[in-house]
């Protein structure tokens, strides 16, 4: 009897047992985890709805040319697909009030722009602007902006790099200019000049008339100084143009031939190739009390030296090894180190902004490339080619790069012709930057203060 | 004694169901009310890198002979910077009863005083110094690019040069330090128009209780007060609600592309209504899906229109004493159970990556790791998702935008309903998305 007792009780408390152990893991089983590694890389679709006026016609036709301003910017970026609002029926919203979002999400858009000028009573234009989330509902950004009337087109490159940045989390790059060589003529008497233009080739302005070769033009971290190379005299030599003032002036106490220019990350020193005595080696020289200093001692022909974003480290190009390749040596010149491992021959290594990636020329089977990798040497990438691509310039937030790409010529009159063209690290996403005449040497400016 | 001892056993029992129910039931977590993409306040100086505000000129009109451009950076020169000091930005306000917008909505601009102007950076000015024609004594090896070897010797131009040259043939730019004044804008209103919902998520029940607006009810442009696209107001979105009469008027004036988009728009409503109801033969109650907080009483009807809950199934069964009037649901529960499948999990993952566009180009010098809570509607459809917190969401922008990316592949209804049994709802009606770029990235 007793022992019958017993195994029921004993029966019962292991089911209640294995009742707490079943219900125990329920909790752990409900909270369902889904890994997501992969995913698509699209442009972004986005609406901008043209920014009506609130102050009279002139300022609703500039809200329009805003309008077509930051889209422009955005779609050549290649990471955001501007929609058309126009077949889109779906009611504009007022700024001050919520999109409807549902109505947007219908057509799948992602990022909602809208706007608004007005003309202000003391001639200036007031720009406001708010950027939804469509799909999160959320405001991500919203700003005014007072400014002359004029200057309507710097505010919509401002409006767009602020939208790139606040989407894709990186800075933009769209408030910069471009400097470069402008070309015509034939090919035995070429004539090149000193161009500039902003970065969607607006504005375009010649700064040099064309009476001397100039090449290699180069920003100063501050956007107003160029460095370039300019044969004066039948003597290359590093010129200083400064963009306010108009001063052009050579490197003061250097009488020896200077050129491949590049200023460090800190404005205030430029490193330079100099010919000494018949060898050509890196010497980083100071702006301010206009001395020299030489980092490479080898025999071989070291050019095209750029400063890493730190300023603790320069990569060049030399041939010291036999074949043109990339090296990096610390700022001091020391720890000399080459980097470029590939067939081929590589030439004019550029340290990307962001310091992750080196940007260099390389010729190999009779073709020229674009290519980047990374400051050890590793991970080489080749983003475009062609019968000749050089000149290869960081856009200010290392995500583009800018070259120039020449045809081959058929005579001394036909062919050849050599254009801008933008790609980015994808390689996937080039797009020719359109100028008035043929074009090399583009340089980048930073962001515009 | 035997009696006694069952009665003791018994209570015993009884004690021990009322601490599982009481006190084990799984509970879900509560979502909290919380936005996940927050607005980020960037300063005047971090937009425009402006360094100063602008020397105190007067705001004169340029001189007509200048260029456009160079009358335009001047022009910007004269301008001060002005930060307004904002506070953290807020999410979307949803009025109730919001007021119709006025052009008073946005608050007048404050102006702070402008910073302190840092030093401006000297711009060099070598002075020429006579030069010294040293040729070349080294034959440098010729290279592919220009900047590799020595530069080519000059080729005939057309006219000599002098030595220095300042004259140019068009003034060059002159340096624009800050392009306006920003301020950063208030708020948005809710707008004075009921949100509509998408047509797919309506239940017959709950459209007897309280009618959802229909598509054609909803607000439609008004004849083009803006170039484009009209605006609507508020008092005109009421009369178009109860007049549909007017409003298939105005939609016969609508332009040629905007019906033909309709149709487009008509068609998606139409496949979206279909394969909603081919998967979901009986749809629950189902709010808009949102990043900010969906309906729960809503969401949770689905819990009440279920079965049994699972804990009290298991007990039931172990004990082997589930009452007569629920062997129904002790099998549904039997199903219940089960855990969601690999491949069922799989399934999910492929139709998020198809959405998830992540920006490229992101820095992968950290951990971008995004954690996405996500509450389900028994229709398979995300009722609400919020971004797990981290530190890094306004340390890192990179960090952020991959967040928000994921929140977007989240939300995204081209990606819906998540292929899901409906049977398991249970197990699925919270999951936690995880999303880790690394792999793209290739870091």
């Amino acid at each position: 009897m007793r022992d019958a007792v017993w195994r029921r009780l004993q029966a019962m408390i292991g089911a209640v047992a294995l009742a707490l152990v079943v219900v125990a893991g329920l909790p752990a089983a409900a909270d369902l985890r889904i890994d997501i590694t992969r995913g698509v890389v699209e442009p972004l679709p986005i609406v901008i709805l043209p920014f009506p006026s609130a102050g009279g016609d002139q300022a609703s036709d500039v809200g329009t040319e805003i309008t077509n301003v930051i889209a422009a910017d955005l779609e050549r970026s290649g990471l955001f697909k501007p929609l058309d609002p126009r077949p889109l029926s779906v009611s504009q919203p007022s700024l001050d009030t919520l999109p409807m979002f549902a109505n947007w999400r219908l057509v799948n858009t992602q990022a909602l722009v809208h706007g608004r000028t007005t003309a202000l009573p003391d001639g200036r234009l007031k720009i406001e602007f708010r950027l939804w989330d469509v799909f999160a509902e959320q405001e991500m950004l919203g700003r005014a902006y007072s400014t002359p009337a004029g200057n309507w087109r710097r505010i919509a490159h401002v409006i767009a790099d602020a939208i790139y940045k606040r989407i894709t989390g990186e800075d933009g790059y769209f408030d910069t200019r471009i400097a470069y060589i402008a070309e015509s003529g034939p090919r035995s008497r070429r004539t090149k000049r000193l161009a500039i233009m902003d970065q969607d080739g607006a504005n375009h302005q010649f700064l040099t008339e064309g009476n001397n070769l100039v090449l290699t033009p180069r920003f100063s971290p501050s956007s107003q100084d160029i460095a370039y190379l300019r044969y004066a005299d039948s003597q290359p030599r590093v010129h200083i143009r400064n963009l306010t003032t108009r001063a052009d002036e050579a490197l003061a106490g250097i009488a020896e031939i200077t050129f491949a220019p590049r200023y460090a990350p800190d404005g205030e020193r430029l490193i330079v190739s100099m010919a000494v005595d018949g060898n050509t080696d890196i010497y980083t020289y100071d702006l301010s009390d206009h001395t020299r200093r030489r980092l490479t001692t080898t025999s071989g022909i070291d050019t095209s030296a750029s400063y890493s974003p730190d300023g603790r480290q320069i990569a060049f190009n030399s041939d010291r090894g036999g074949s043109l390749q990339l090296y990096v040596m610390d700022a001091d010149g020391s720890s000399v180190r080459r980097i470029s491992r590939g067939d081929g021959r590589y030439a004019t290594p550029v340290w990307s902004p962001r310091g992750d990636l080196i940007a260099f020329t390389k010729t190999q089977g009779g073709q020229f490339h674009i290519g980047v990798m990374r400051p050890d040497g590793s991970g080489e990438r080749l983003l475009a080619q062609g019968f000749r691509v050089e000149g290869p310039a960081w856009a200010p937030n290392g995500r583009v790069i800018l070259f120039f790409r020449q045809e081959p010529a058929l005579n001394d009159a036909q062919g050849g012709r050599s254009r801008l063209f933008t790609v980015d690290l994808t390689g996937q996403n080039e797009r020719e930057l359109v100028t008035p005449l043929d074009a090399s040497d583009p340089a980048w400016s930073p962001l515009r203060p | 004694m035997r009696r006694p001892l069952v009665l003791s056993i018994l209570l015993h029992l009884a004690i021990v169901l009322v601490a599982l129910v009481g006190i084990f039931r799984p509970r879900l977590p509560s979502m909290p009310q919380e936005v996940a993409p927050v607005v980020d306040v960037l300063t005047v100086a971090e937009l425009t890198r402006a360094p100063a505000p602008a020397p105190a000129e007067p705001a004169a009109p340029v001189a007509p002979a200048a260029p456009p451009a160079a009358k335009a950076e001047r022009e910007a020169r004269q301008d001060d910077a002005v930060v307004v000091p904002k506070p953290p930005p807020e999410p979307v306000k949803r009025e109730p009863a919001p007021k119709p917008p006025t052009p008073a909505a946005i608050e007048p601009i404050r102006q702070a005083p402008p910073p302190p102007e840092p030093p401006r950076q000297a711009a060099p000015r070598p002075k020429p110094e006579p030069a010294k024609p040293v040729p070349p004594q080294k034959q440098e090896a010729p290279a592919p690019v220009k900047q590799a070897a020595a530069p080519p010797p000059p080729p005939p131009t057309p006219a000599p040069a002098p030595v220095k040259t300042v004259a140019k043939p068009a003034p060059p730019p002159e340096p624009a330090k800050v392009p306006a004044k920003v301020n950063e804008l208030p708020a948005a209103k809710q707008a004075p128009v009921q949100k509509p919902e998408p047509p797919q998520k309506r239940e017959p029940t709950q459209k007897a209780a309280t009618p959802a607006p229909e598509r054609k009810a909803e607000p439609q442009p008004r004849p083009p007060e803006p170039p484009r696209v009209a605006e609507k107001k508020p008092d005109e979105k009421k009369s178009e609600e109860k007049k549909p009469d007017e409003k298939k008027a105005t939609e016969e004036k609508k332009p040629e592309p905007k019906a033909d988009f309709d149709s487009v728009q008509k068609a998606i409503h139409e496949l979206g209504r279909q394969a909603t109801a081919e998967k979901r033969p009986q749809p629950q109650a189902q709010p808009s899906a949102s990043a900010q907080n969906g309906a729960k009483p809503q969401a949770r009807k689905a819990d009440e229109a279920a079965p049994a809950s699972p804990l009290d199934q298991q007990f039931a069964r172990v004990i082997g004493k589930a009452p007569a009037a629920a062997p129904a649901a002790a099998a549904a529960g039997r199903e219940v159970s089960q855990a969601v499948s690999m491949s069922e999990i799989d399934a999910v993952r492929r139709q998020i990556e198809r959405c998830w566009n992540l920006p490229p180009g992101l820095k992968g010098d950290g951990d971008l790791k995004v954690s996405i809570r996500v509450e389900m509607n028994a229709n398979g459809t995300p009722r609400a998702a919020r971004v797990e917190a981290s530190p890094q969401m306004n340390a890192s922008a990179s960090y952020r935008a991959t967040a928000e990316s994921a929140l977007r592949a989240v939300l995204n209804p081209r990606c819906h309903p998540f292929n899901l049994p409906a049977e398991k709802f249970d197990r699925w009606q919270t999951m936690t998305l995880v999303f880790d770029p690394k792999e793209m990235l290739g870091t």
